[in-house]
């Protein structure tokens, strides 16, 4: 694939605005590992970011942060759970002496 | 990852760059995270209201946006991205696909399509903490700079950025042909490239 023909397109590629068709074909030209288009999708984010940072930022309610914090540690705690053996589980393998 | 939580430590300290706070979150620390989610939050949300006009709908986009980031927490910081480019730009993703959806559901059969090339699993474009870091620090004549881009220029990527329209619906909305919509939305994203550049590789250009 020539990139040259990408010329501009890249920011739009990054905010889905192509057509279907042409989305899919920079996406794939870009898993291939094209250092070129990377570089240049790299910039387009850059201004991605410059552009949505000067949107005014909304406070959020503290209850937003509370309902986070809890789904984080309760799903920490689920996952911790069916990481670690059991204590009972290891007593009974546990050789007698 | 991380499956304990943490006390409070110092390192969680409003000082800490934000990355070294994401790789404490990714060791479990949740109050290193819920450091992350204080300096982030405001400007995630905004983001997202921006998009959605709906304050409980974007709520639940932003708390979308951040369990994702504590489920990938450990791979953002393998790939040694900025949190605040990653935030930002999901946040963006992610309110306009809640958009596109709520527009299927009240006009079904429309085109489902995806909002952007950050559902990709690769993260190999998103910046680095240095490129955000030297955009931060102009941040003021940024902002400056963006009122320069011509109207027109300005309308369409805003309504790309922010409606999730694709060039094609664009076209359609502003009744002009394709290509003249698709030259203008080239001309805006050089626009921003040239200018940014510029002021971030010179503190004495003359913009």
């Amino acid at each position: 694939m020539d990139c040259r023909h990408l010329e501009d397109g890249y920011e739009i590629y990054l905010l889905g605005a192509l057509d279907r068709s042409e989305q899919e074909e920079l996406h794939q030209h870009v898993l291939q590992g094209c250092v070129a288009c990377t570089a240049e999708l790299r910039e387009a984010a850059e201004n991605l970011y410059w552009f949505l940072q000067t949107v005014s930022p909304v406070r959020p309610s503290a209850a937003m942060k509370s309902r986070l914090l809890h789904r984080l540690t309760s799903s920490s705690s689920h996952a911790a759970a069916r990481k670690k053996p059991r204590v009972s589980a290891f007593v009974r393998r546990a050789p007698i002496r | 990852m991380p499956h304990s939580s943490s006390t409070a430590s110092s390192s969680a300290a409003s000082g800490t760059q934000p990355e070294a706070l994401l790789a404490q979150a990714a060791a479990g620390n949740c109050a290193a995270f819920a450091a992350v989610y204080d300096r982030f939050a405001p400007h995630v949300l905004g983001i997202i209201e921006r998009i959605l006009a709906d304050a409980d709908a974007s709520e639940q986009v932003l708390e979308e946006v951040f369990l994702r980031l504590w489920k990938e927490a450990s791979k953002v910081v393998r790939a040694q991205v900025s949190v605040g480019a990653w935030l930002l730009l999901t946040a963006r993703t992610l309110a306009v696909d809640r958009l596109r959806q709520r527009s299927s559901t009240l006009s079904p059969g429309a085109e489902s399509r995806q909002a952007g090339g950050f559902h990709n699993e690769s993260l190999t474009w998103i910046p680095d903490a240095q490129a955000i870091g030297r955009l931060e620090e102009r941040r003021a004549l940024l902002r400056k700079v963006l009122g320069q881009l011509p109207r027109p220029q300005l309308k369409s990527l805003e309504l790309v950025v922010f409606a999730g329209r694709a060039e094609r619906e664009l076209a359609a909305e502003l009744g002009e042909p394709l290509a003249r919509v698709k030259t203008e939305l080239r001309a805006a994203t050089r626009f921003l490239t040239h200018r940014r550049r510029a002021v971030v590789g010179s503190w004495t250009v003359d913009i």
